[in-house]
């Protein structure tokens, strides 16, 4: 019963902080880490241009609205372009900034492994076998030794 | 494999030689105007913030975007600014007020609004009663295709569709005098050599 009551409370606790109508809400600080000052090209949050204090204002005035941020975001680049954007949209010719840099990791990775593999095949044989007159001349100096 | 090894080195060999030794040529409009060769301005198609009072071109912000290909035949001034920008602030009444005392409007006078809150705009405009067209470049595509490096810029544009006259920064009554004064000729009426500016004949 007390195991019972206790999911009950935690349930109920994530459902009274989640947003009522389910979408998420806004924060000035977390949007300005995606979005640029287009006329410094800097991200917002460290921006310290007059447009970005425009900028700004009018996300507080959204965010007052009760815009999400996806909204906020598109009026953004209603406003100033898509290149407002830290990071743009994955399509068309913006695939590119995704697919690029992962696909020449994977081709380094191929290079790299090709190679290795090619060294190991021809790395010479480092135990070469001993021939029996030499094996025995060995043991004789070792014995002499009183190895 | 080979393949690979030999041409991805060789590739990067090759664009970094291209890239020393290639000159790219300077096609700017400050380039042709200081050669005495005024280019054609970049097209562009954009949203009108506000339609004002655009004379016998009125007809060009009739569908709510202007075509600068609409505007052949009309020399024009093409005035960036954003409002946030101080030296906008300050160079907006002379514009205004050289746009309202021309009645005849020889030579058209269009704001480009960029980098912008549209709401901030519409109030500048009106709190300095700017009476000409206003486009939007929500982006800065036109403003790269011309070469600006800021607000505000100006340029004078002939009938026959050539940038004769370049203002960067806030822009005074000599230089717009100078500006307009090449709009209505079609051609350079000085040109800035050696950093002086020299009257051209």
């Amino acid at each position: 019963v007390i195991r019972l009551l206790a999911a009950a409370a935690v349930v109920s606790v994530l459902v009274a902080s989640a947003p009522a109508d389910g979408r998420e809400r806004p924060s000035l600080p977390d949007l300005e880490t995606q979005v640029m000052c287009p006329s410094c090209g800097e991200p917002l949050n460290v921006s310290q241009s007059a447009q970005g204090d425009r900028e700004i204002a009018l996300m507080r005035r959204l965010i007052a609205r009760g815009d999400s941020p996806s909204q906020i975001k598109r009026a953004l680049v209603r406003e100033f372009g898509p290149s407002v954007l830290a990071l743009p949209p994955a399509r068309g010719v913006n695939l590119v900034v995704y697919l690029v840099p992962p696909g020449l990791l994977l081709l380094g990775a191929v290079v790299v492994g090709t190679l290795v593999a090619r060294w190991r095949r021809r790395a010479p044989e480092l135990s070469a076998p001993v021939a029996p007159e030499q094996a025995a001349a060995i043991e004789r100096e070792l014995t002499r030794l009183e190895w | 494999m080979r393949l690979v090894t030999t041409f991805v080195p060789a590739a990067f060999v090759a664009l970094i030689a291209y890239g020393v030794i290639a000159r790219a040529p300077n096609d700017s409009i400050d380039a042709s105007l200081a050669s005495g060769h005024p280019r054609p301005a970049p097209g562009f198609s954009l949203s009108v913030l506000e339609r004002g009072d655009a004379g016998g071109a009125g007809g060009a912000f009739a569908d709510g975007r202007l075509d600068v290909r609409e505007l052949r035949g009309h020399p024009f001034l093409l005035n960036l600014w954003a409002s946030w920008c101080d030296p906008c602030r300050s160079e907006m009444p002379l514009l205004a007020r050289t746009w309202a005392a021309d009645r005849r409007h020889r030579v058209l006078f269009i704001g480009l609004d960029q980098q912008d809150v549209s709401s901030d705009a519409r109030a500048f405009l009106a709190h300095f009663h700017v009476g000409y067209p206003t486009v939007r470049d929500p982006g800065d595509r036109t403003a790269r295709a011309y070469g600006a490096t800021g607000v505000p810029e100006t340029y004078f544009v002939s009938a026959t569709g050539r940038v004769v006259e370049h203002v960067i920064g806030a822009i005074n009554a000599e230089q717009l005098a100078i500006g307009l004064r090449a709009a209505r000729l079609g051609r350079q009426v000085a040109a800035v050599r050696g950093g002086a500016r020299e009257a051209l004949r």
